[in-house]
């Protein structure tokens, strides 16, 4: 690293990060160690495209239109590419993330915001880690997975739940580990739409540290546990029907597989050095984890949520 | 296929138990596969080293079914498999 670069730590997904940019909603880490991923996104950092790419995965459209693309270099990095012309490469031991293009106008809200995403997380699966696409949220000293898939309201539960005072590990991608299975703190803030925003917070609601050229919008989260403490997993709740609830549905060992490989945020990619990870990371979970089928409750009809699923999952929390 | 025929799992695939069933990865194709519990059993017993007969004469002292839709039925699972290279046969 340059000795003139700026440099700023944080601890994300458990691991030590640092970063060139201050990153606008995320406290420091409070302790200095020496960094597991260096994150680089300034734009003097960005080079030229790099050569000799392969196209080794290409995402379906989502409702919006968006989708992505890796591509693998001639050296093994990772080049994963966003429809807005947002890339960013990938080392392939996962030590380090770099910001290649961006539109001109993106600030670095809104850099960070794929950064600590879906980027992020690339570079954990190549560390060897599995993801979830699930929110985290502890109960009873316990984490309680929300899995869905974009859209299906799993930061919104987990905003709903911290608001009524429950601590959130993850709001979107969550790191999962051990048998029995644990889960992992990734990032203390919750991508929220603005309509969700003003529901819960009111629309005089001031978030100066939201992603301002995003229509979602990242909300800090104070008191969200910032340590690398793993959660044991006391459930899996796996969104469905939403506005119905809240109600749950329990599912046997079985569907719960098929739920969580079709959740599991790298299983579609043609990598089998991780297969047996991930094949490993779904069955300790459906084998070991009571998982439900959950329909959440609308926004105007939270109030109890908290206290329904602490009632509901009793069983499983001590 | 002999009767006395032993099969044992592809290279390329993964096994895990979920609650009685088993779920196959093939790493070479990205495609997973789930065995019911009767399957899962049936498995169970080829990959521990039974012959198809063998197999067969204890699943016979497991459940109340004829031999005749017992040997259809496990000679129908085993065609399967190794259609889709998930095991290889080899005489003992």
């Amino acid at each position: 690293m340059n000795a003139a670069s700026p440099s700023f730590l944080y601890s994300l997904y458990g691991r030590a990060v640092d970063c060139d940019i201050e990153l606008p909603f995320v406290p420091r880490a409070s302790t200095p160690a020496a960094p597991d991923i260096e994150l680089r996104l300034r734009t003097e950092s960005v080079r030229d495209a790099p050569r000799d790419l392969t196209r080794w995965f290409e995402s379906e459209a989502t409702e919006d239109g968006s989708s992505l693309a890796i591509d693998r270099t001639g050296e093994g990095d990772l080049v994963m590419s966003f429809t807005d012309g947002t890339s960013f490469r990938v080392s392939s031991e996962g030590c380090s993330v770099a910001l290649l293009t961006a539109p001109a106008q993106y600030t670095p809200g809104d850099l960070a915001a794929y950064a600590l995403g879906p980027v992020l997380a690339l570079a954990l699966h190549q560390r060897g880690a599995t993801l979830l696409h699930a929110s985290a949220v502890v109960i009873g000293g316990h984490a309680v997975l929300f899995a869905g898939a974009s859209g299906s309201g799993k930061s919104t539960v987990a905003a709903i739940l911290h608001q009524q005072g429950y601590a959130v590990l993850s709001d979107d991608l969550t790191e999962v580990s051990g048998d029995p299975p644990a889960a992992l703190p990734s990032v203390p803030a919750i991508r929220l739409w603005p309509d969700v925003v003003n529901a819960l917070y009111g629309p005089g609601a001031a978030f100066p540290d939201r992603a301002p050229s995003w229509d979602k919008k990242m909300v800090a989260i104070a008191g969200t546990r910032m340590d690398s403490h793993a959660h044991p997993i006391a459930a899996v709740l796996f969104l469905e029907r939403r506005g119905e609830g809240p109600r749950l549905e329990r599912l046997g060992a079985k569907d719960s597989w098929m739920r969580l490989i079709a959740h599991s945020y790298t299983a579609r990619l043609p990598d089998r050095s991780m297969a047996a990870s991930i094949l490993n990371m779904t069955t300790a979970l459906a084998n070991r984890v009571p998982a439900s089928a959950f329909s959440a409750p609308s926004i105007l009809n939270c109030a109890g949520l908290g206290a329904f699923l602490e009632r509901e999952l009793a069983g499983h929390l001590r | 296929m002999q009767g006395n025929l032993r099969v044992v799992a592809g290279e390329d695939v993964l096994v895990r138990n979920i609650g009685d069933e088993l779920v196959l990865l093939d790493l070479q194709r990205g495609v997973y596969y789930g065995l019911d519990p009767i399957g899962a059993r049936i498995w169970e017993l080829l990959s521990g080293g039974l012959s198809i007969d063998e197999t067969i004469e204890r699943l016979l002292g497991e459940h109340e079914v004829s031999r005749q839709k017992l040997e259809r039925d496990v000679r129908e699972l085993i065609e399967e498999l190794r259609e889709r290279e998930l095991i290889s046969g080899h005489e003992p």
